[in-house]
């Protein structure tokens, strides 16, 4: 069983892995920026535990015993004994291939390297012949307490053993695993992606009402709306990962009012409920929409909905049952059944 | 079903401030019922997480963590204000909180 477990990065994503395995008796390495502030990061981790310990959470020997198994550095040389590397820093290809071409170096040859990216094909993030046998993408969904599931990217070149290694490592920590070959990489966010910009085409076509999308989204499809979702997640997220979703698609251009406008909204500042707004918020006034077409709208989003799953299930070889439930999972609510 | 008292409410209130306060190194004065925790404070869902465990610890809880999850989807928490409202929820209902929106 995997016990050394690197994890690269402190932004959102990387504090919410550690956490989350915290209490799991690995021995964790927490690898922040090299500019990164480790005594000020060590300072609240600490407090966070100690708060932990004086709730009741945690025991005394707990407590200790976490003290003892985390290592807070930004120096990758602390990964030289490591046998599960996960990276979660920014979606930006140069500095993944950077950060793991120097990984490479320094970590075991049998130490597996995997990258929590959202949008990036794994086998492109590689480093060397050494490594393409123990190398997968293992996309986390954010926050992983409250997300059952985890895609296992499986590049052409990944061993069995591999993959049977990432399939415990999840069962250990309680996750679910959904397993994809490199080409249905990210499933679950490219078939919401399919929906989404069929709902913002409508919208953008003035056939509808972002609030009137939103509140059908609600009543009929999903818990959540389909701009509502966009400012939560955060424009620049979206925008970032659409481009690497849709780069090379024969359908790119379908995506193109999408992609412009969520440039638009970027460039004016607008990322989402982190800002003064996206889609929502300061400056938009609340619009009903036309109630004459309502039927028609839903008509065509349901539609959309079937030819999205249809699609993926399509291309993929993943039983039908089997996608409904991640995707249920994905939204912490049952999803519209596909006939 | 746990009753909710103003002392329950106060008491929560307390804690939640007083976490906040410690954790995002702010003056109590500065935390209110309308201040929105990612914007105001620069706070984060493991912050809530957290939370939701010293509440389970200290009321004795029994509440899945999945149905916290289902629950805010429909209804997000960006104040203080509704953070608290969703705790005394959570301690009212535990893993009934869904029924609510039925």
């Amino acid at each position: 069983m995997l016990k050394n477990i690197g994890i690269i990065g402190g932004g959102k994503m990387g504090t919410n892995l550690l956490y989350y395995l915290l209490d799991m008796d690995f021995d964790l390495t927490w690898i922040l920026h090299p500019d990164a502030n480790i005594e000020k990061t060590q300072k609240t981790f600490n407090r966070r535990l100690s708060r932990s310990l004086e709730a009741g959470i945690l025991d005394e020997n707990r407590f200790k015993s976490i003290l003892n198994r985390i290592n807070i550095s930004n120096t990758l040389e602390v990964l030289a004994s490591c046998e599960l590397v996960i990276e979660a820093i920014d979606e930006n290809v140069e500095s993944k291939q950077k950060l793991f071409a120097t990984l490479d170096k320094i970590a075991p040859t049998g130490c597996i390297f995997t990258s929590n990216s959202s949008s990036i094909k794994p086998s492109l993030l590689i480093p060397s012949e050494n490594r393409k046998e123990r190398f997968a993408g293992l996309h986390f969904f954010y926050p992983i307490a409250l997300k059952d599931i985890v895609e296992i990217i499986l590049p052409p070149t990944a061993s069995k053993e591999t993959l049977q290694q990432l399939i415990s490592f999840l069962k250990v920590i309680g996750r679910h695993s959904l397993i994809l070959q490199e080409k249905d990489s990210f499933i679950l966010n490219r078939l919401i992606l399919q929906f989404q910009n069929q709902a913002f085409l409508l919208v953008h076509e003035k056939k509808a009402s972002l609030h009137q999308i939103d509140r059908i989204v609600r009543e009929h499809f999903f818990p959540i709306g389909v701009f509502e979702f966009f400012d939560s997640v955060g424009l620049d997220v979206m925008l970032a990962s659409i481009k690497n979703y849709t780069k090379n698609d024969p359908l790119e251009a379908h995506y193109l009012p999408l992609i412009v406008q969520l440039q638009e909204l970027v460039s004016a500042g607008r990322l989402g409920t982190k800002s003064k707004g996206g889609f929502y918020g300061e400056g938009v006034p609340d619009d009903p929409g036309n109630p004459e077409n309502e039927e028609e709208i839903i008509y065509k989003l349901k539609a959309s909905w079937s030819e999205a799953f249809r699609h993926f299930l399509a291309t993929s070889a993943l039983p039908a049952a089997e996608l409904k439930s991640a995707m249920d999972e994905y939204f912490g609510a049952e999803t519209p059944k596909v006939v | 079903m746990a009753l909710i008292t103003e002392n329950t409410r106060k008491e929560v209130t307390e804690i939640v401030y007083n976490f906040f306060a410690d954790e995002c190194e702010v003056e109590l004065k500065d935390i209110h019922g309308d201040t929105n925790i990612i914007n105001d404070i620069d706070g984060d869902s493991l912050m809530f997480l957290e939370l939701i465990e010293i509440f389970k610890k200290k009321y004795n809880l029994d509440i899945e963590l999945k149905t916290i999850g289902k629950y805010s989807v429909k209804h997000p928490v960006q104040t203080i204000g509704q953070l608290i409202d969703m705790q005394l929820l959570i301690i009212e209902h535990e893993n009934k909180l869904l029924e609510l929106d039925n």
